[in-house]
């Protein structure tokens, strides 16, 4: 790690922070995402009686 | 071939995940709203994921190495301007929280509201021609990334795969992501993207921190230093780069942000307004991460294959020799996942305002059933488009640069019509027809002026693709206060 910040440390403190963050990110939305896409397909879900596939856009 | 049992099946895996994820959620769609905005039911964590899958492509990965080996960390200075555009615009909600408000699936159908139906359909026109240049070198940019990393056909040089091994292996990327595109629209792309996100982080940061522990943050710096000296960490030091590189780029990323089509539709995706700005504010950072970690292993081809080797091609070099077996399979997976998610995403965006806008004065009184098979139908066309462009356009020089210039020919203009429909009362239909002119006219003149034999070599020397670029968003507003200003207002003609 003291060799990380040994050169450049801007640019070594902004790498550590971005594979830092970037795997945090990746397991926030791996582990909520599924329920966002979940959310999004039952609301998407249309009553069995709605024609609404024939009905003109206006 | 370098591409060993463990690696083929972890692809294969992948592939076929995607595309039962793609066709599985065919039947939500029933409206042209469904397919085109996954009926405005997308949430924070899936609206991330699909951002950032979308807007990282193994084009993205391959300019953004190229970034790194040609200018070494200063190379990242895109990424980092680009998170700062996106933090500023999803806090505020400049720009985007009034398009989100006006319930519009386009941007054109948002300036026919002030400016009429001429300046939709012309916004119309430059948002898809800007946009099938810019997306047209994809494909075989990703074809290249995979056959040169799994080293595809090499074992049998005189094989029919070997010589159309790009050819095949682009068409079977682009016939499957055609496939789920076409039949789930946004919905599906939603879906494949929060797998594809998944799959391509993984691979990055596994390289990625595989990279740094093996070759060494020191091998980079020295690298850097020994290549590219201090230019390499310093964007303004840099003869190429400068203050023009960091002007252009500043209002390249906050065009892109505002306008970009694939990143509004997710803030037309979104359930309302505050998602969509959440949306930007916590995919921010990943911008510089769509950089920096390619960059990382364009440095460390850099370190290993030195300055003289091709920039395009020196990074896929590298990581074909570097991976061992497994990280190879998942590297092939993550930069699949990546392609596949951008070009889904882009076909659906171009395909959107080609259907909403342009076809818009003959769609009146359209079925849902016949508007989502001209979708469809669309899509099918963008994809047949990219496999005859990506097969003979020859792509030089520098790829970001050619991104650029050819997206500026679209976020010039419509970054203007944007700001002043919003916020500009005093902005009419000359003003927008001024702006749209001007903003496409230079980079198409600046693009054709850089081809020509007889005006290249002046091109470039006295002008550059960074003051065109910046001479197109000068013009397009100043196109579009003269022009709103000539013509008179409505009150003052008796």
């Amino acid at each position: 790690m003291s060799e990380l910040f040994a050169g450049h440390p801007f640019w070594a403190l902004l790498v550590a922070a971005c594979l830092l963050w970037y795997s945090t990110i990746t397991l926030a939305v791996a582990w909520r995402g599924i329920a966002d896409i979940r959310r999004m397909l039952r609301d998407l879900r249309p009553p069995a009686h709605e024609p609404s596939s024939k009905e003109p856009r206006p | 071939m370098r591409l060993s049992l463990v690696d083929g099946s972890i692809v294969a895996l992948y592939l076929l995940a995607t595309l039962a994820a793609g066709l599985l959620v065919r039947r939500y769609v029933s409206k042209v709203e469904d397919f085109l905005v996954a009926g405005r039911q997308m949430d924070v964590h899936l609206g991330i994921a699909s951002l950032a899958a979308t807007e990282f492509g193994i084009v993205t990965c391959v300019y953004a190495a190229q970034n790194g080996f040609r200018y070494g960390f200063a190379g990242a200075t895109p990424g980092i301007l680009m998170a700062l555009a996106m933090l500023v615009v999803g806090y505020t909600g400049f720009g985007i929280r009034p398009l989100r408000e006006a319930g519009v699936m386009t941007l054109p159908e948002l300036f026919e509201h002030r400016f009429g139906p001429r300046v939709r359909w012309a916004s119309g026109v430059v948002i898809v021609l800007g946009g099938l240049l810019n997306m047209g070198v994809f494909l075989r940019t990703g074809g290249e990334f995979l056959v040169e990393v799994a080293g595809l056909g090499a074992a049998d040089p005189g094989s029919f795969f070997s010589t159309h091994r790009l050819e095949i292996v682009m068409t079977v990327l682009l016939a499957i992501v055609v496939l789920y595109t076409a039949l789930g629209g946004m919905l599906s792309v939603l879906v494949t993207d929060f797998v594809q996100f998944v799959v391509m982080s993984g691979g990055l940061l596994a390289v990625s921190l595989l990279l740094l522990a093996q070759v060494g943050w020191g091998a980079l710096v020295d690298a850097v230093e020994v290549h590219r000296g201090a230019a390499g960490f310093d964007p303004l030091a840099h003869p190429e780069m400068g203050w023009p590189y960091v002007l252009f780029n500043a209002c390249l990323n906050l065009a892109t942000v505002l306008t970009w089509q694939t990143a509004i539709q997710r803030v037309m995706s979104a359930r309302d307004a505050r998602t969509g700005q959440q949306v930007y504010v916590r995919s921010a950072f990943f911008f510089v991460a769509r950089f920096l970690v390619p960059g990382l292993w364009g440095i460390a081809a850099l370190a290993a294959l030195g300055p003289e080797a091709d920039s395009l091609r020196a990074m896929p070099q590298w990581l074909g020799a570097f991976l061992p077996v497994g990280l190879l399979g998942l590297l092939l997976a993550a930069m699949l996942a990546a392609d596949m998610s951008t070009d889904s995403s882009y076909m659906l965006s171009w395909a959107s305002v080609i259907y909403n806008d342009l076809l818009g004065p003959w769609r009146r009184g359209w079925s849902e059933r016949k508007g989502l098979l001209w979708n469809r139908a669309l899509v099918a066309a963008i994809g047949a488009f990219l496999l005859f462009y990506g097969l003979w356009y020859p792509l030089k020089g520098d790829l970001w640069t050619y991104l650029g210039v050819t997206g500026t020919i679209y976020l010039a203009s419509m970054s203007t019509l944007l700001l002043a429909c919003c916020y500009w009362p005093r902005a009419n239909d000359w003003g927008a027809a001024a702006a749209i002119v001007l903003g496409a006219a230079i980079p198409v003149a600046w693009l054709v002026v850089e081809q020509l034999p007889a005006t290249g070599e002046w091109a470039r020397a006295h002008v550059g693709p960074y003051w065109s670029g910046l001479a197109a968003y000068a013009g397009s507003a100043l196109g579009m206060v003269f022009g709103s200003l000539v013509k008179p207002a409505p009150g003052s003609v008796r």
